[in-house]
């Protein structure tokens, strides 16, 4: 059981190259904290650092409330689960889930207790005797997590576990380690470049990019009120459509004009950070469910309505994804009903926006104008 | 001699009296009272005259230590009685096996360094091989694990913890900071299409091991030969996997001998030849032209195998931001990075280009 805290945290590598700036992050007890990000934005760096696999450049980073940059990294009772969850070929299930005590010249029955405990939590019992080889996929896995679990560690860190697994079993895993997470009410530290794998985990995301972290929050609130265009864009599939817009005020009345199409914002937008910018660009935020092609909504909301060519229908079966393009210039991505959608392709389309659900930004700073 | 000190120290706990080992020339080498050590003990020549193992002076009792046939210590005790007597000899039995095994554990360790290092005939190897119960006629893999010079007697614990139960595996340090594992690999890989996945399972389990205790670790794995005599091209293999790895790839944790790709080829080209394909392919240094962002652009765009959506979604940059700076590359270099050919040109240059600025910084501290 531990809490975590990162205050102004640097690495910079030898040969110039930044790999994380100024981060400060405060994870609770039992935590289960997801960074997620592009690759190369800093994920690993940051969890090596608090394992102790890489020295911090600059900065604080405490376990508990103990300041851990000087402590070495084998007293700092981590325990790491890699990209490949790799065994050894030559042990048995139980050998290689009881090695890291063996080193610990822990006593033998107080190792034979915690394998064993252990691969009850996995339900792999049965396999103890095992050698890797006679194991499916998804078992090895599981003991590969059994030997982290043995450790009893403070903290869990995960770099990319399910990252070389096939689409079924990742499924499988995301479940798996969840269960896991609420069995042994640990803080857990799991890093991913998958925005899927880290909305239907994590509790509380961490979104990177380039080294600083961008925004710290739920799931719902990152999808919901992303601060800065980047979030915006990385949380979602398909991704937001970003449209550039110019913002016009009428007495209190709030409109965004693109192409030809002019859409009124609620009233919650008649505030002085949107007011001040009449006439000015913005760029406008849209998710593809936020527009519509059902016909009794588009007939209703009339000051959100516009017209699109439609390029492509893409239907998955739960939802149906239309490709347009507004104006003969401004491509945009909607996910509509199936069991109403008529769209077909080469039509011209009525559209509709639902504007509790748009996003505005700024053209420069590109941070959200209203929080 | 710090086998026979352990046993000493151990005995210290159990006998009453004082007991210990001199050299053949009476000089105390271990003894449960520690202020003897170092002494000599004038006894010591006639006890070497004697014929007897067993000999005693007033006070002490002696016991000849021999090991193939030659006389290599004297273990001593204080008293002469029959008790004595017993206790002595329980010691000096006990002791001989000790360093009788010590001995051929570090002198199968030498020859197996010896035959790395390739010092040995390779005629004589198989010889040797059975005075250590080797079978040469089995296949081997060499693994080399590089850490700091502070994390290398821990990590060779670690790996000794690993391999130290199977008979088929020899482990031991080449210096400071470099490990290396001897593999015999006859039971645990039983088809070609095996060794891969063996390879990779292996070393990332080292890997994780090694990272769970805290130590950064890079680990080199050399290819595999069919018998004993060839693992020193193993262990070749093995380094040279490590040094080409760490040039090519900036975080590279794990470089496997047969999964080197064009970094094997370029590694063994000429620095001249390199310099002339440079300034070939990027005349007047245009490569200096290309920042940071352009050049992680175009290592996604590779590593994406030129798919330019699949590249943009995971830069997270806009479709036009990925074809501006394409572009860019194209005007600055002449390269235009969607054509295969192109592309492929570029891939090289880059890497040839990463290996002669390898060559700059290591020409001073020339690592083998
Ligand atoms: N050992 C290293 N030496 C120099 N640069 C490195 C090293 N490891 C990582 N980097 C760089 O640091 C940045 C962050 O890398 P990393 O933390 O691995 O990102 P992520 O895990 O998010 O993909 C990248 O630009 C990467 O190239
Ligand atoms: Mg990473």
């Amino acid at each position: 059981m531990a809490s975590l805290s990162f205050q102004h945290v640097y690495k910079k590598y030898d040969g110039g190259v930044v790999a994380v700036s100024d981060f400060n992050l405060e994870v609770a007890d039992k935590e289960f904290v997801i960074l997620v990000g592009p690759s190369g934005c800093g994920k690993s760096t940051t969890l090596r650092m608090l394992a102790g696999l890489e020295d911090i450049s600059e900065g604080e980073i405490y376990i508990e409330d103990r300041l851990i940059n000087d402590v070495l990294p084998k007293d700092r009772d981590i325990a790491m689960v890699f990209q490949n969850y790799a065994l050894y070929p030559h042990m048995t299930v139980r050998d290689n889930m009881a090695f890291s005590l063996k080193l610990k010249k822990m006593p033998k029955d107080e190792i034979n207790r915690r394998v064993s405990e252990a691969a009850k939590i996995l339900e792999i019992e049965h396999l103890l005797e095992r050698k890797p080889k006679a194991l499916s996929g998804g078992q090895r896995q599981r003991v590969a997590l059994g030997r982290a679990i043995v450790r009893d560690p403070k903290v869990f860190l995960m770099d990319e576990p399910l990252s070389n697994l096939d689409a079924k079993l990742r499924v499988q895993m995301r479940v798996e380690i969840t269960k896991l997470h609420h069995r042994l009410k640990t803080t857990f530290v799991y890093v991913t470049h998958d925005q899927t794998e880290a909305m239907t985990m994590g509790t509380r995301i961490v979104v990177m990019k380039d080294g600083f972290i961008q925004q710290v929050d739920s799931p719902t609130e990152l999808y919901d009120n992303p601060i800065n265009t980047f979030v915006a864009g990385f949380i979602g599939m398909p991704p937001m459509n970003f449209i550039n817009a110019t913002i016009n005020v009428d007495g209190s009345d709030v409109y965004v004009t693109f192409e030809n199409v002019t859409v009124k914002l609620p009233d919650r937008y008649a505030v002085e950070e949107v007011m001040e910018r009449d006439g000015q660009e913005v760029i406008f935020g849209v998710r593809p469910e936020a527009i519509t092609d059902e016909a009794t909504y588009v007939t209703e909301h009339p000051e959100t309505a516009f017209a699109a060519d439609v390029d492509v229908v893409e239907m998955l079966g739960a939802e149906t994804y239309l490709y347009v393009t507004v104006n003969g210039a401004l491509p945009l991505t909607c996910r509509v009903d199936p069991t109403t959608s008529q769209s077909t392709v080469g039509q011209v389309v009525d559209l509709a926006i639902d504007t509790n659900r748009i996003h505005l930004f700024d053209k420069d700073t590109e941070q959200s104008i209203i929080s | 001699m710090e086998e026979i000190k352990k046993c000493i120290k151990l005995a210290s706990s159990i006998l009453k009296t004082e007991a210990g080992v001199m050299d053949t020339s009476g000089s105390i080498i271990a003894s449960t009272n520690p202020e003897s050590e170092g002494q000599s003990d004038s006894a010591s020549r006639a006890v070497m005259l004697s014929e007897d193992q067993f000999s005693s002076t007033s006070d002490k009792s002696y016991m000849k230590i021999t090991i193939n046939d030659q006389v290599r210590y004297i273990a001593y005790l204080n008293g002469t009685d029959a008790n004595s007597r017993v206790n002595l000899s329980l010691l000096g039995e006990w002791i001989k096996t000790v360093v009788k095994e010590h001995g051929t554990d570090a002198e199968k360790e030498l020859f197996i360094k010896s035959v790395l290092l390739e010092n040995e005939l390779v005629g004589e190897i198989p010889i040797k091989a059975r005075d250590f119960k080797i079978n040469c006629n089995e296949p081997r893999l060499v693994i080399v694990v590089r850490t700091s010079e502070e994390d290398g007697a821990n990590t060779l614990d670690i790996l000794q913890s690993i391999y130290g139960e199977t008979s088929n595996a020899a482990v031991f340090a080449m210096d400071e900071a470099t490990s290396i594992i001897v593999l015999n690999v006859a039971e645990l890989v039983s088809s070609d299409g095996d060794r891969n996945a063996f390879v990779d399972e292996t070393s990332q389990a080292i890997l994780d091991s090694l990272n769970n205790e805290g130590i950064t670790a890079y680990i080199g794995v050399g290819s595999f030969v069919p018998v004993f005599q060839q693992i020193a091209k193993s262990y070749r293999d093995s380094m040279l996997a490590l040094r080409v790895g760490k040039i090519f790839e900036k975080n590279c944790y794990i470089s496997k001998y047969n999964q080197l790709g064009i970094g094997r080829l370029i590694y063994q080209l000429p620095s001249t030849l390199c310099r002339m394909f440079i300034d070939e392919v990027f005349p007047n240094e245009a490569y200096r032209s290309l920042d940071e962002d352009t050049l992680a652009t175009i290592d996604c765009f590779f590593e994406n195998n030129l798919n330019g959506s699949e590249t943009s979604r995971e830069l997270f940059v806009h479709r036009n931001t990925l074809v501006y700076r394409l572009d860019k590359v194209k005007k600055n270099t002449g390269l235009d990075l969607r054509s295969f050919d192109d592309a492929v040109l570029f891939k090289m240059a880059s890497m040839v280009r990463t290996y002669l600025q390898y060559l700059e910084t290591s020409k001073d501290n020339m690592i083998r």
